[in-house]
C-alpha cells in the first residue's frame, strides 16, 4: 500500500516517448536515447525476427533501426506518435533485408547444392528456447515456415496485429493506408495461413498421436 | 440474413469492438452456420499462429551512451572514405568479379560445410564412445569388487568353521586322555587291592580246631 502513492509519483517523472525523442531531436540527448531504446529494443526485435523469419538477422536490423532512428532524429515529427515512426523504420528496414535476400538467392545462390542449403538453412532456422519440447519445436517450426510463405504484405498486418497486438488504427497509421483495407488484409491473412497450416498441423498431430501408438510415421506419411 | 463483413469479423476476433457490438456478432454466430465455419477458418489459424513461439530476447541492442557520438563520427569518417574511394577507383565489372570468385566460393564453402559436418559427426561419436566406454569400466570394476568381496567373505567363513573343528576336536582329545588317565589310575589301585588281598589270602592258615567248634 505505501508503494502506490511513490509509483504514481515516479510517473510524473517519467518521459513519455514523444518527450523523449524531442529532447533527442533538440538537445541529442543520449540519456532520453538510451531510454528510448530500452523501452521498444524488445518489440522491435521481435518485429523484424518475426517478419525476416531469422533470429540473429532480426537483432542485427533492430540495430540497425535505432541507429536510423538517431541518424533521422532530425526527419521526425512531433506531431506524430514516435512509435508509429519508429516501427515503420524496422518495418522498410525489414523489407529491405528480404528484398536483399530474394536477390541473392535469385542470383547466386541457384547453383548450390542441396547439401549446403540444408545446412544453412539450419544456421538461418531461429533457436528453440531450451525448456521446449521437440513436438513444439517442430510445429513451432512449421508455423514458422508457413508464415514465411505469405508476401509481406500479408505477413506485415499478421506480425502487427497477431504477435505484438496493435489495433488496426495503429496499423493503419504505420503503414498509411485506410483501417478497413488492414482488417481485410487481415481476413486475408488468416484465410490464407488457415489453408497452409491446416493440412500441415493436421499430419503433424497424427504423426505424434501414430508415434505415441507404437506405430511406424512411415504408414502416416503414405 | 445480413451477414457482417470481414472486417467486422476481426474486430470481433481481435476484441476491438464495444460490448453491444460484440453481443450482437456473437448472436449472428449462432444462428448462421456460414459465419460460424468462416469465424472457425480464423480461429484455427490464430491458434496456428500462437504455436511460433521465439525465445526471450537477449538485449543485444545496448548502446552505450558515450559511444554513440564515437560511433556517429566513426561512421561519417567511414562514409567520407568510402565515398572518395568509389570516385577514384575504377568502375568494376561486377559480372565479371562474380564470374571470378564464384566457383571458388562455391568450392570453399561446400568444403567448410562438410568439414563441419565431418568435425561434429566426430565429435559427437568420440563423445559417444568415451561415455559408454567409461561406463563399462565402471561396471567391470565395480564387479570385481563385489566378486573379491565375497571371496574374503567366503574365506572367513571357512576359516572359522576350521577353527572351530579343530579346537571342537582338542577339547575331545583332551578329556578323552583324562578319562584314560583316571581309568589307568583306578585299574591300578584295583589291581593293588586285589594283589594284596591275594597276599592276605596266602598268609591266612586255618585256625586250630578246637576251641570253639560248635559241633561238640
Amino acid at each position: 500500500m505505501r508503494t502506490a502513492p511513490f509509483a504514481s509519483l515516479r510517473s510524473l517523472f517519467v518521459i513519455t516517448d514523444e518527450q523523449a525523442m524531442w529532447r533527442v531531436q533538440t538537445q541529442d540527448d543520449e540519456t532520453a536515447f538510451a531510454q528510448l531504446v530500452r523501452r521498444w529494443e524488445g518489440p522491435i526485435q521481435r518485429l523484424c525476427l518475426r517478419m525476416t523469419g531469422d533470429l540473429h538477422r532480426g537483432e542485427d536490423l533492430a540495430q540497425e533501426a535505432f541507429t536510423r532512428v538517431f541518424a533521422k532524429r532530425k526527419e521526425y515529427q512531433p506531431s506524430g506518435k514516435f512509435s508509429t515512426w519508429l516501427w515503420r523504420i524496422a518495418l522498410n528496414l525489414c523489407y529491405d533485408e528480404l528484398r536483399r535476400r530474394q536477390r541473392r538467392e535469385e542470383t547466386s545462390l541457384d547453383g548450390m547444392c542441396g547439401e549446403a542449403m540444408a545446412a544453412l538453412e539450419a544456421f538461418v532456422a531461429p533457436e528453440p528456447a531450451p525448456d521446449k519440447s521437440l513436438v513444439e519445436q517442430e510445429r513451432s517450426e512449421l508455423v514458422r515456415k508457413a508464415l514465411m510463405q505469405l508476401t509481406e504484405t500479408y505477413r506485415t498486418v499478421l506480425v502487427m496485429r497477431h504477435y505484438e497486438d496493435l489495433k488496426f488504427r495503429e496499423i493503419a497509421d504505420v503503414l498509411d493506408v485506410p483501417e478497413g483495407t488492414v482488417k481485410s488484409r487481415m481476413a486475408e491473412a488468416l484465410t490464407q495461413m488457415n489453408r497452409i497450416l491446416k493440412p500441415i498441423l493436421a499430419v503433424e498431430s497424427a504423426k505424434n498421436s501414430m508415434k505415441s501408438d507404437g506405430q511406424t510415421v512411415e504408414s502416416v506419411m503414405l | 440474413m445480413n451477414h457482417p463483413s470481414r472486417e467486422e469479423w476481426m474486430s470481433y476476433l481481435y476484441d476491438e469492438l464495444n460490448a453491444d457490438q460484440s453481443a450482437n456478432l456473437q448472436a449472428h454466430l449462432h444462428t448462421c452456420p456460414d459465419c460460424k465455419s468462416k469465424v472457425n477458418e480464423w480461429q484455427a489459424a490464430r491458434s496456428g499462429l500462437d504455436e511460433w513461439r521465439v525465445p526471450k530476447r537477449r538485449g543485444r541492442v545496448v548502446l552505450a551512451q558515450p559511444m554513440v557520438k564515437w560511433a556517429a563520427a566513426a561512421a561519417i569518417v567511414l562514409s567520407i572514405g568510402v565515398g572518395i574511394g568509389r570516385l577514384t577507383s575504377a568502375p568494376l565489372d561486377v559480372q565479371q568479379v562474380r564470374a571470378a570468385i564464384e566457383p571458388e566460393m562455391r568450392q570453399e564453402l561446400r568444403r567448410e560445410f562438410a568439414q563441419l559436418f565431418r568435425d561434429q559427426l566426430d565429435k559427437s561419436a568420440s563423445t559417444t564412445l568415451a561415455a559408454s566406454t567409461e561406463q563399462t569400466r565402471q561396471l567391470l570394476a565395480e564387479f570385481a569388487r563385489a566378486v573379491e568381496a565375497k571371496r574374503t567373505e567366503d574365506y572367513q567363513a571357512i576359516n572359522a568353521a576350521l577353527d572351530k573343528l579343530q579346537s571342537q576336536r582338542l577339547a575331545d582329545f583332551f578329556s578323552l586322555k583324562k578319562d584314560v588317565d583316571t581309568m589307568a589310575v583306578l585299574t591300578e589301585s584295583g589291581f593293588r587291592r586285589a594283589q594284596q588281598q591275594l597276599v592276605q589270602l596266602a598268609d591266612y592258615t586255618q585256625p586250630a580246631n578246637s576251641s570253639n567248634s560248635p559241633q561238640h
